[in-house]
């Protein structure tokens, strides 16, 4: 008799709930106040175009007959203050994928003077095999008009539910979440925003007498609209929402607690036994084309090194990266399969690499990262969807190497721009651990030694020297283009005759060395000429030339990918008929704790004028209030590398 | 049991040749591609045979088939799209990649064809889809083969026989077979080739069949007219067709438009009240471009532009009586919407057809009626005067550069008429400025700006302050004001309510406008506006060069004012003229006052349509212009 109790309780609990949730916005909708129809603006944010003022949701884990399910009530109003608004607030589309159900949607325009007219149209679009769109427009829109729906989606995906987003790009007055979760399924919150969240609980009238539960609700008033800032990993690190990942299921007849979200080492064990990572990399079946076509190379290499650097180039050349493909699963049955292909993910390039490396004898493991547009990797939740991409980490060797295959011109031990995002996780049985990702510096280095002549040209010889990524950048331009119109080009933005002869490169394909290139060039008009005088910028360079940072202040921090070293120093001759009359004052700065150096320095050495600038940026992470910092730094940069030489006609004696 | 035996391993064998059927020898080994279609080719079409027959005025079935050599990484073919909608299907997808010597790798998976909607970027919703195939393979050359069929039970056109859709695209061989009931036999036009078909007649049918073999590479070149006045193809219109139900003639544009004309006709009803309020609202109105001017600013104040395209809803307007009640509608709605407010008042307008966009030269030929049109606007014949529907900002009567000086199509009762849309001379898109500015010592400087912009110049910025939000806008003008840091002190945009023009007013504080060393500042004279159209030299040209629409004129004075303490040390150029049948350059600066300089500049320029080999007279003076424009005067600290 107590089975039959519990599980009435438990059908009766599934369909009170549903029907209650259905019921549990009523008495919001269509019943905006008077003061809310007649504003024409909104204080806190006068330029707002519009303001959400309700965006309300409730969620349940229940059973939808006897399926689990994930539901979602959601109710928004949304105020349309100016007609820019209408665009984006004036239709909506729900998506709709193959593990959804949309179980109802109601939505209609309330405008100023108070008449309702309901949402006729709703348009079903399929998108493709899994995912369709549920689409409607707003009717007699004006300006001052408020939109309200509201709709409940279920969803059969109870690991992780719907996340909530408490902020968008217009401010929000009010957004709430209540959570009516059955017992037995035990989640882990994760919230990140710069606001705290209120959190407090509601009575809830499940519509079973002596039945009201306490719910409890999320809530937070006058959010600040989001606005994108540059030179941000991801605006997701920094918008205000909560997401939820199973824990632990508890079972409601008794025995035993599954735990779902387990320790690190659990996490690497399963990881090991899945058929799309771990299997993939373990069995030889899985890749035994690939590394017949790769052996005889590799037993004829004489070195660990030398065996690493055929095997990331064999796959890098042979395998075609579907750009911005990153995932941790294989998505071919196996990674022979894509080899045949010749095109992989992010996750099979490098799963090949590892393979490879294991069968030549040197240990290699797969370390699990999440890419910066992805977001910030926790190392409290052993989750594996955090994680979108891998990167193959050889441990005992010199020193660690971070093994990133895919681009042709990226040579062993520098990873993928995207990759760069603080650490990474290695899935080893026995000891799983967290290794941060080292950021390999971008270096340019240039020389040159020209001559003025006394019509204002500038003739001579430049040496320019590559590292690291601004290297990866010069090989990936040069590829495509041999005659070197891009390189003219560029020059020719600041000196529009540039003449530029005889330009040999070097290590054009020798990955691990730096990518130089010699040039002649002679740029007439360099100099600005008028009557005894003449003026000229010696900074030839043209980075540095703007300031990246213009706004007054920002919200989020500034986080650069890599560090940076910039060089340059000239050697010119000035015509003989003229003598210095002003040169730009020396410079050394620094960022506070090392963070950064600029030095410029212009001097006359005999006949010439040696100039030399050096820029050197260290640390990638400056916080809001460290940003003024910066800002300054690349001011000064831009103001220094304006500034003219000026030269004056010697007097005839 | 031996003939058992027998019969058992006659039968095995008979299968195994059933499954070797596929075609083992090399097929399109690359070394097979003749020279002269490699070099500078990015793809090669090895072949493409596509077959049309049409059985009906809306039966028609499509056959087609191409397979391309891809030589390099970077080329346009990544992507194939198969369009279809309620009334086609599409049957019979096969793709298959070969390498370099011609062996089979591998042939593409089902779930690799994705199925989509065809998003236009405008609509809300649009039944047309499409099949979507992607060509690549990590490893070139290769070779990639598709064919498939699509069975069409509604026509609204025939597939046009495009010879060479590419630049850097090679054809070893092209054909096209196209066969139609004798009684309609197509219509076609060529573009850019003199190719003929082959044409024969049976008791019931007629066909006609194109050939076209060894086609070289076109390279793309800056400034060139638009591929589809390059590249070959000819166009191809049905005589007849039928979709759900309603028969039409593309024979001419009198018959097509007279189709057009009663699928919309009568569709103009509004409810009671509105006709009322209409009268209402031009009671005291004394002309008809009074009453014309004041219904169609109730209709930009109170409609919206959203599009809905539903099967022959691509060709017919939703009635009147749907804007009313919704309070948007697309191009066509509204366009129709505003004919039925005018009839109440006595005022009889056209729906008319046009090919919106930047390329004019595209609008469809007199002499070859085609379905290319995508946009309706409405022509009132009494006054001579057109109005764009969709837009709430344009003054009554203009319609921009996005429907000016091309062919459209009136759709009158008596049936198609071919008219021209006006345009704007160069002396009506101009830009008058006056600027201030007033430096400082450590090179920074206010900056006061007003200025007028008309016609084509002012367009996009009245379509940007009327439709985005002010930070929207702030944002959009300090990317196109392309100056070194400032902070904006105020940024006014007003558009005239009768005239296309806008007053573009803004106050700037800039950190570092002059660049200072030691005693002297470098000052530029025209930081804010200067021309930055000159293209990059090229060693030979082989395409004619043509920069359309109808040219502009800008004309700037700027007034600085010396920082206390400062003199002019030289003015390197105190004058610059420029005279050429592209355009016009002047400028000068002179010394006003104790403590002024006045730099006044003068530019027009010209739509350009000239020769391959006078490329380099159209760069060196674009970059004379350029070079001129960063011009700048010296200033030092008196002592």
């Amino acid at each position: 008799m107590k089975l039959r109790f519990f599980l009435t309780l438990l059908i009766l609990r599934g369909i009170c709930t549903l029907a209650t949730a259905q019921t549990y916005f009523q008495p919001l909708w269509g019943k905006p106040s008077a003061e809310d129809l007649a504003m024409t603006i909104y204080k806190p944010d006068t330029s707002a175009a519009a303001v959400v003022l309700l965006d309300n949701g409730l969620m349940s884990t229940q059973f939808v007959g006897t399926e689990r399910r994930c539901v979602l009530t959601s109710f928004r109003r949304v105020k349309l203050l100016k007609k820019s608004a209408f665009d984006d607030y004036g239709k909506h589309a729900i998506t709709i994928r193959s593990f959804e159900t949309l179980v109802n949607v109601k939505a209609q325009t309330i405008n100023p003077d108070g008449t309702k007219t309901p949402v006729k149209e709703f348009f079903d679009e399929k998108v493709n095999k899994y995912v369709k769109r549920k689409k409607f427009a707003f009717p007699k829109l004006e300006e001052g008009s408020i939109i309200e729906y509201e709709y409940t989606m279920e969803s059969s995906n109870m690991f992780d539910l719907y996340p909530w987003y408490f902020q968008e790009s217009v401010p929000v007055r009010h957004s709430e979440l209540v959570l009516n979760f059955s017992s037995d399924l035990e989640y882990i919150f994760l919230y990140r925003g710069q606001r705290d969240l209120v959190q407090d609980s509601i009575n809830f009238n499940t519509g079973i007498k002596n039945f009201d539960r306490r719910l409890p609700r999320y809530w937070v008033d006058s959010v600040e609209a989001m606005k994108p800032e540059s030179y941000v990993t991801t605006l997701n690190n920094y918008i205000c929402h909560l997401k939820f990942q199973l824990a632990a299921v508890h079972p409601i007849m008794g025995g035993p607690s599954q735990k779902i979200l387990q320790d690190w080492k659990a996490l690497s064990k399963e990881l090991w036994d899945n058929d799309r990572i771990g299997k993939q990399i373990a069995n030889r079946r899985n890749y035994n084309d690939l590394w017949k076509a790769i052996k005889p190379q590799m037993e004829a290499a004489t070195s660990d090194e030398q065996k690493i650097r055929i095997a990331y180039e064999y796959i890098s050349k042979n395998v075609e990266w579907d750009e911005d493909n990153f995932d941790i699963f294989a998505e071919e049955p196996s990674l022979d399969d894509a080899f045949k292909k010749k095109k992989a993910n992010s996750g099979e390039l490098n799963m090949m690499l590892i393979a490879c490396l294991n069968e030549a004898g040197i240990k290699a493991l797969p370390m699990l990262v999440s890419t910066i547009d992805h977001g910030f990797p926790y190392k409290d939740y052993p989750m594996s969807r955090q994680f979108n991409h891998i990167l193959c980490f050889v441990d005992d060797v010199k020193k660690p190497l971070f093994l990133d295959a895919g681009n042709i011109y990226r040579p062993v031990g520098v990873p993928r721009v995207p990759s760069l995002n603080y650490w990474g996780w290695v899935m080893d049985k026995t000891n799983p651990r967290w290794v941060d990702i080292p950021t390999p510096l971008s270096s340019e280095t240039m020389l040159a030694n020209m001559t003025l002549q006394e019509d204002g040209t500038l003739k001579g010889f430049i040496s320019t020297s590559y590292q690291g990524y601004a290297a990866v950048d010069e090989r990936t331009i040069l590829k495509d283009d041999e005659k070197n119109e891009k390189l003219k080009k560029a020059w020719a933005k600041s000196f529009p005759d540039v003449q530029l002869d005889s330009i040999i490169v070097m290590n054009k394909d020798s990955l691990n060395a730096p990518f130089k290139r010699n040039m002649v060039c002679s740029m007439p008009n360099a100099a600005i000429v008028a009557d005894d005088l003449m003026y000229v910028k010696p900074t030839l360079k043209t980075d540095f030339d703007e300031n990246p940072f213009k706004q007054e202040k920002r919200n989020y921090p500034v986080e650069l990918p890599y560090p940076i070293r910039d060089q340059f120093v000239l050697n010119m001759t000035i015509p003989s008929d003229y003598d210095i009359e002003e040169l730009p004052k020396e410079v050394s700065l620094g960022l506070p704790n090392g963070g950064g150096k600029f030095i410029y320095s212009c001097k006359k050495m005999n006949d010439n004028l040696q100039v030399m600038v050096r820029i050197d940026i260290k640390q990638l992470r400056y916080e809001a209030n460290e940003y003024g910092n910066i800002k300054e730094f690349f001011n000064q940069i831009v103001t220094k590398k304006n500034e003219q030489i000026v030269l004056k006609r010697k007097k005839k004696p | 049991m031996t003939i058992k035996a027998l019969f058992v391993l006659t039968f095995t064998s008979c299968w195994l040749t059933i499954g070797f059927a596929e075609n083992t020898s090399p097929q399109y080994p690359i070394d097979e591609i003749p020279e002269n279609l490699k070099k500078d080719a990015d793809a090669v079409i090895r072949t493409e045979e596509q077959t049309f027959e049409v059985e009906s005025p809306a039966k028609a079935t499509h056959r087609y088939k191409i397979a391309i050599s891809i030589l390099k990484k970077d080329h346009a073919w990544s992507d194939f799209t198969v369009h279809y909608n309620q009334w086609s299907k599409v049957t019979n997808i096969r793709a298959r990649f070969y390498d370099a010597t011609g062996k089979l790798i591998r042939k593409l998976e089902k779930d690799e064809i994705n199925d989509r909607a065809a998003y236009d970027g405008v609509s809300i919703y649009n039944d047309s889809r499409f099949k979507h195939i992607v060509n690549t393979y990590g490893v070139v050359p290769y070779t990639f083969e598709l064919e498939y069929e699509v069975k069409h039970v509604g026509l609204r056109g025939y597939p046009d026989w495009d010879i060479q859709p590419q630049y850097a695209t090679a054809v070893q061989h092209s054909e096209y077979t196209l066969s139609t009931p004798l009684s309609m036999r197509p219509l076609f036009k060529n573009w850019n080739t003199q190719i003929k078909p082959e044409e024969t007649n049976s008791s019931k049918t007629t066909t006609l069949k194109w050939a076209a073999n060894g086609i070289e590479p076109v390279k793309s070149e800056p400034m060139s007219p638009p591929a589809a006045r390059v590249l070959p193809w000819v166009a191809i219109s049905p005589a007849e067709f039928e979709v759900e139900g309603k028969q039409g003639r593309m024979t001419d544009w009198m018959t097509f438009g007279r189709f057009l004309y009663e699928l919309n006709k009568d569709r103009d009803k509004i409810s009671p009240d509105l006709q009322a309020k209409v009268k209402e609202m031009t009671a005291s109105a004394k002309t008809n471009f009074e009453k014309i001017d004041t219904l169609y600013h109730y209709m930009q104040k109170n409609m919206r532009y959203i599009s809905v395209q539903l099967g022959i809803g691509g060709w017919q307007t939703f009635e009147a009586s749907y804007v009313e009640q919704n309070k948007y509608g697309d191009c066509k709605a509204l366009s129709n919407f505003m004919k039925a407010m005018l009839k109440v008042v006595g005022i009889e307008s056209v729906l008319t057809v046009v090919r919106a966009g930047d390329e004019r030269e595209l609008s469809p030929s007199e002499d070859f009626c085609s379905p290319a049109f995508n946009h309706m606007i409405l022509h009132i014949p009494s006054e001579n005067m057109w109005l764009e529907c969709t837009s709430t900002d344009a003054p009554t009567g203009y319609l921009s550069d996005f429907t000016e000086g091309r062919r459209v199509l009136l759709i009158t009762r008596e049936g198609g008429k071919m008219v021209k849309t006006p345009t704007s001379a160069l002396d009506k898109n101009t830009q008058v400025s006056k600027t201030d500015i007033v430096l400082t010592e450590s090179g920074s400087a206010t900056l006061k700006n007003g200025a007028i912009l008309r016609g084509a110049l002012h367009d996009s910025w009245r379509q940007l302050v009327t439709n985005v939000s002010k930070e929207e806008f702030q944002k959009t003008f300090v990317n196109v004001l392309k100056l070194p840091t400032y902070t904006i002190k105020s940024l006014d945009a007003k558009p005239d309510q009768k005239k296309p023009e806008l007053a573009l007013n803004y106050e700037l504080s800039m950190e570092k406008y002059a660049s200072k060393a030691g005693t002297r500042l470098f000052v530029p004279m025209n930081l804010h506006n200067p021309f930055d159209d000159t293209p990059s030299p090229t060693e030979k040209r082989n395409l004619p060069i043509e920069i359309g629409g109808d040219g502009y004129a800008e004309n700037d004075e700027v007034t600085f004012t010396m920082p206390e303490g400062y003199d002019v040390e030289t003015i390197p150029t105190k004058e610059f003229d420029y005279k050429s049948e592209f355009g016009y350059y002047k400028a000068t600066i002179e010394r006003a006052g104790d403590n002024k300089l006045v730099y006044k500049r003068q530019l027009e320029i010209r739509p350009v349509h000239i020769a391959a080999d006078r490329f380099n007279d159209l760069r060196d003076f674009y970059k004379k212009i350029q070079q001129a424009d960063t011009t700048k005067v010296i200033l030092k600290k008196k002592a």
